[in-house]
């Protein structure tokens, strides 16, 4: 059987409020993924049901063919590095090395080494407690707890909030370094899209709790197209093809598409094509005004 | 049987972090009413004698067990525990910590120089009763949130003290005399039976508080 972690249908409800519906997904082994969604859209709790640290209300998740939920053996190849709030449940009153220490208790292939050269990489005290850390420093500790946990699955949520460009690009630089020699699979929520798009090969994008697409980055890419002209020559060219967003300014006229196989525009005295850039994209299918 | 292990590390680490600093100030407290008093030689008797411990080791395991639910649970999920494991974990922990303050409130009630301020059945029961709270209140809390289980907790708290003052500002006044005769059927039992049945009941009682837990606990959401 293909090692895969598979949501099928799943829903999640608070009360009458319904904040994930219809997720299908498939998670293959030795992939990054990029999960990108605007504030509220679905990504921490799609994260946590993955994990099966939070329950769906319905539909499933397994792994490999047998459920997560309450699944030991399935859950100690998971790891959820999620945000830490020090006024929350998951950061109350606790300090770095419980972090450390309670993940060397419950991750079954938890790397200390490669957790203490990151804690000085990133200089980083084990004994400072986590309310009194700067939200960098809280990211920090989510990636270190990702990466040196070795769980096959591996989510990261947000895991660059806060950092400044320096150690965020140390970040990319060490979950590469990692990927190529472990081949985990990685799924990393960010709204840094444009920094992080290099890194995945598949691009899920949420939006109000529904999947839009899920797809590799490289071939998204290229399929979305921004043209611009003569507002009469645009119209023509996007006749019958999937327009994302379009802006007037003046008589002339823009438009973002993402073409289907087979489509093409081609440039002309009359308009312009040019390539659009994952945020681009992702600014397209889910800004308010589209 | 791992997951259950990886959950008694964990809970039984912390758990042993927070016994340790209730009794390093509970101890505290003897040491500075002597002080106060002017009586620093008074401190061993005052360090050995059962009465304060046996009410303030109910109260601190009480805290203790809120407080560590509150936190070490979502967090021991978190990690990656599954739900019952970590729930599993946290009962045989807080268990394990009660015999260990009955053994510690025995062991220095009967280094005392006067007879023991509590009997041991005493000393078990409140103990016992402290366990019960400390699941109903957890139950509560996972149901309802911490606030509530906190107002819960004090309201109790308040309503046995006034109780325990009404009782003795009562019996020191008017003088309580005799007892309901309900309570003359205890004399139609010897006194083993009643500690079986007492023991029976107390495990009973023991298992559906931990039922009731467990129910408010299964899908409890994490949150950061």
């Amino acid at each position: 059987m293909e090692e895969k972690l598979v949501c099928r249908d799943i829903m999640k409800q608070y009360g009458k409020v319904k904040v994930l519906e219809d997720i299908d997904l498939e998670l293959e082994k030795g992939k990054i993924y990029g999960l990108i969604g605007r504030n509220g859209a679905g990504k921490t709790t799609l994260l946590s049901i993955l994990s099966a640290q939070n329950p769906a209300t319905a539909g499933s998740v397994t792994l490999n063919g047998e459920p997560v939920w309450e699944n030991r053996e399935a859950l100690s190849h998971i790891c959820f590095s999620r945000e830490i709030n020090p006024l929350r449940d998951n950061g109350k009153g606790l300090k770095v090395k419980d972090y450390l220490r309670a993940a060397a208790i419950y991750m079954p292939g938890w790397d200390a080494e490669m957790a203490k050269r990151l804690m000085e990489k990133f200089g980083l005290d084990i004994r400072k407690p986590v309310m009194k850390l700067s939200k960098g420093m809280l990211s920090m500790i989510t990636i270190i707890i990702a990466l040196a946990s070795k769980a096959d699955y591996t989510f990261l949520d947000e895991p660059v909030a806060g950092l400044d460009v320096v150690v965020r690009e140390q970040f990319y630089r060490i979950l590469l370094e990692e990927f190529a020699e472990s081949g985990r699979t990685f799924v990393v929520s960010t709204h840094i899209i444009e920094e992080a798009a290099d890194l995945f090969e598949e691009v899920i994008m949420i939006d109000k709790g529904k999947m839009l697409l899920k797809e590799n980055a490289q071939e998204l890419v290229e399929r979305a197209i921004y043209i611009s002209g003569k507002e009469d020559a645009v119209d023509v060219a996007i006749a019958g093809l999937h327009c994302l967003h379009t802006e007037k300014m003046g008589r002339s006229k823009g438009a973002t598409l993402l073409l289907e196989k087979g489509q093409s525009i081609k440039a002309s005295e009359e308009i312009t094509v040019q390539p659009v850039s994952l945020q681009r994209l992702f600014v397209s299918m889910c800004g308010e005004e589209n | 049987m791992k997951g259950i292990y990886r959950n008694l590390r964990f809970w039984g680490r912390n758990y042993e972090y927070m016994m340790g600093w209730a009794i390093a100030i509970l101890a505290c407290i003897p040491v500075i009413c002597c002080l106060l008093v002017g009586n620093p030689g008074g401190i061993p008797a005052a360090l050995t004698d059962g009465g304060y411990i046996s009410i303030g080791f109910p109260m601190w395991f009480i805290l203790m067990g809120m407080n560590g639910a509150t936190t070490y649970f979502p967090f021991s999920v978190s990690m990656g525990s599954s739900r019952r494991d970590s729930f599993i974990g946290m009962v045989i922990m807080t268990h394990v910590i009660a015999l260990e303050l009955l053994l510690l409130t025995l062991v220095l009630g009967s280094l005392s120089s006067d007879s023991l301020g509590e009997s041991v059945l005493t000393v078990a029961a409140y103990l016992f009763l402290a366990l019960l709270a400390n699941n109903l209140l957890c139950a509560i809390m996972f149901r309802f949130g911490r606030n509530v289980a906190v107002v819960v907790y004090i309201l109790t708290i308040l309503t046995v003290i006034i109780g325990v003052l009404v009782y003795h500002m009562v019996n020191a006044t008017v003088g309580i005399t005799g007892f309901p005769k309900i309570l003359e059927i205890g004399k139609m039992l010897p006194l083993r039976v009643w500690i079986v049945i007492g023991v029976v009941a107390a495990i009973l009682l023991d298992a559906f508080s931990i039922l009731l837990q467990w129910m408010s606990v299964r899908k409890i959401e994490v949150r950061e």
